[in-house]
């Protein structure tokens, strides 16, 4: 079997919202149909959240509202601190991205790390140009050129299907679409080694919604960067993803191969899903 | 003495419906058999009997309940029921085929490079992957300005010929087919069935699900009869028997 080398081990990441106590995990979950413990009032985000993805992998994040989906892209993008657990990049061996000190998170985050967010305000400056936005995230990654970077935020744009001469125009006046093509130019910007799309279709109309999917499939079969998708719809998750952890009240109910979770759903929790999406 | 491609021991697969109260019906029920490499084996028996069950439990497109498939990959034996999702994508990139009856077409993509897209991931290049999903579209008799086509725009008829070319391009050394011909008019089936005879001459392994005793006749060394999830029939094939015996 040739093996299989992970881009990101992730283990056991656990995120609280609260003061947190003794009985936080074994009040909440599944079985318990809360996230909420009853003796603090902490909300368990998510819990022992354990999954790795391979190079050129695509792994899938579903769940309903609430579940913890984006909790665990935020942990992974440093937008919130993780209260437990361990993540591992292979371009960083031997260390827990989640212990590093402020300076090395804000760099991994920079060179690493590339996240569309499913509201456009999360991840751009809405008044600053498309290719402002671009060239900023090239900046961070140590870009020092103007000229190669203005060239390559307006290849990236392009690529993103951003007409290159709507490059100095600010992403406030654009369609949602767009703002999501923007956001996907940044991230990719510095070619980063791992992906994370948060809900990036939802909200948008169908037919812009399958424009943004193909463009994905598109880079993903061209770049193959292992890449997270996050999604609350089963039809995103069976596009794009080969592997998919279902995630519900902030724990992982199941994890399987995309086509076995939807074919065959084991958990009682995933048969509901499953089966709402098909009615 | 030819090892077994593949060996099935008392393979079962229930479905635990929990909004049905738990209810739990049994697709398969401590299935056993071999096949040898090279093989052409074709599954018959009665709708619901178990076949599609016994093709996807293979592809672990369902989770087999308890036993164990033991394939003998290029690289030794691996056991399907329990394998690692990782391997089972490993599989499926070099090894392991599977068509099923439809087609499920992504929206933005040229029939040619559905076909090839198998290829690209085996790491053949762009060029040659083209060239060989265009040869094997045209094998299966569509016509070459329906190469650079979208699937979703085809016939039924059209879009099976793109994912039964897809499946075959790929050179799997076991193809896991299930109705592959059944969306098909008569010329187009003949035409499929001489690229899986194609195939079987090559030595890859076969396991098939088919209703048409055509198909049958023209491909299967031996065939596998199911019944209520049990195998009734494992014999070579007898074109002077019907193809479901009760
Ligand atoms: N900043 C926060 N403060 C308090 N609770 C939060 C915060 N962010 C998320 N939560 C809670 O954590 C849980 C998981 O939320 P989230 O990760 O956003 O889920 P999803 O992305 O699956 O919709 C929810 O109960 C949510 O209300
Ligand atoms: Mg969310
Ligand atoms: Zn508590």
């Amino acid at each position: 079997m040739s093996a299989h080398r992970p881009v990101l081990k992730v283990s056991g990441l656990t995120r609280l919202f609260g003061p947190g106590c003794d009985a936080c995990l074994s009040s909440t979950g599944p079985e318990q149909e809360t996230n909420r413990c009853v003796h603090c009032g902490t909300t368990v985000a998510c819990a022992d959240v354990s999954f790795d993805i391979g190079e050129g992998e695509v792994l899938g994040i579903v769940g309903e509202s609430g579940s913890g989906k984006s909790t665990v892209a935020g942990c992974l993008a440093f937008d919130v601190p993780a209260s437990a657990g361990e993540a591992r990049l292979c371009t960083l061996p031997g260390a827990n991205m989640f212990e590093l000190d402020a300076a090395a998170r804000r760099r991994l985050r920079a060179m690493e790390i590339g996240i569309v967010y499913q509201t456009p305000q999360q991840g751009l400056r809405l008044d600053v140009t498309a290719g402002g936005n671009v060239a900023e995230r090239l900046l961070s990654a140590d870009w020092r050129h103007v000229g190669q970077i203005r060239e390559r935020a307006g290849n990236l744009l392009e690529r993103t299907e951003i007409p290159r001469a709507r490059m100095d125009e600010p992403p406030r006046i654009f369609s949602g679409g767009m703002r999501q093509r923007v956001q996907l130019a940044k991230a990719l910007a510095h070619k980063p080694s791992l992906l994370i799309l948060d809900e990036p279709t939802t909200g948008l109309d169908v037919s812009v919604q399958a424009r943004i999917l193909d463009l994905i499939q598109e880079i993903q079969r061209e770049a193959g960067v292992a890449t997270i998708v996050i999604s609350h719809d089963l039809g995103v998750i069976r596009l794009l993803t080969e592997r998919t952890l279902v995630m519900r009240l902030g724990r992982v109910v199941e994890a399987g191969l995309t086509d076995q979770i939807l074919d065959d759903p084991q958990h009682p929790y995933t048969q509901l899903l499953v089966n709402s999406a098909l009615t | 003495m030819i090892e077994p491609h593949l060996e099935v021991r008392a393979l079962s697969k229930r479905f635990t419906m929990h909004m049905l109260g738990g209810a739990s019906p049994v697709a398969l029920d401590e299935v056993s058999f071999s096949v040898k490499r090279g093989t052409f084996l074709a599954i018959v028996g009665r709708s619901g009997s178990g076949k599609s069950s016994l093709l996807r439990c293979l592809y672990r497109r369902y989770l087999p309940t308890s036993g164990e498939i033991i394939y003998t990959a290029a690289d030794g034996p691996v056991d399907l029921a329990a394998a690692s999702d990782q391997e089972i994508l490993a599989l499926r990139r070099v090894e392991i085929g599977y068509v099923s009856q439809f087609l499920r077409a992504t929206p933005r993509v040229l029939a040619v490079d559905v076909v090839a897209a198998p290829l690209l991931r085996q790491g053949v290049g762009i060029e040659s992957a083209r060239e060989r999903a265009g040869e094997m579209l045209s094998r299966l008799g569509l016509a070459e300005p329906l190469h650079t086509a979208l699937p979703a725009t085809m016939s039924g008829g059209e879009q099976q010929r793109v994912n039964v070319a897809r499946a075959l391009c790929a050179r799997p050394r076991l193809l896991l087919v299930d109705e592959p011909t059944s969306a098909l008019d008569s010329e187009t089936r003949a035409r499929a069935i001489d690229a899986l005879s194609e195939l079987k001459d090559q030595g890859v392994t076969v396991v098939g699900v088919f209703h048409d005793q055509e198909a049958v006749d023209a491909l299967a060394d031996e065939v596998l009869e199911l019944e209520d999830g049990a195998i009734v029939r494992h014999a070579a094939h007898d074109p002077d028997l019907p193809l479901i015996s009760r």
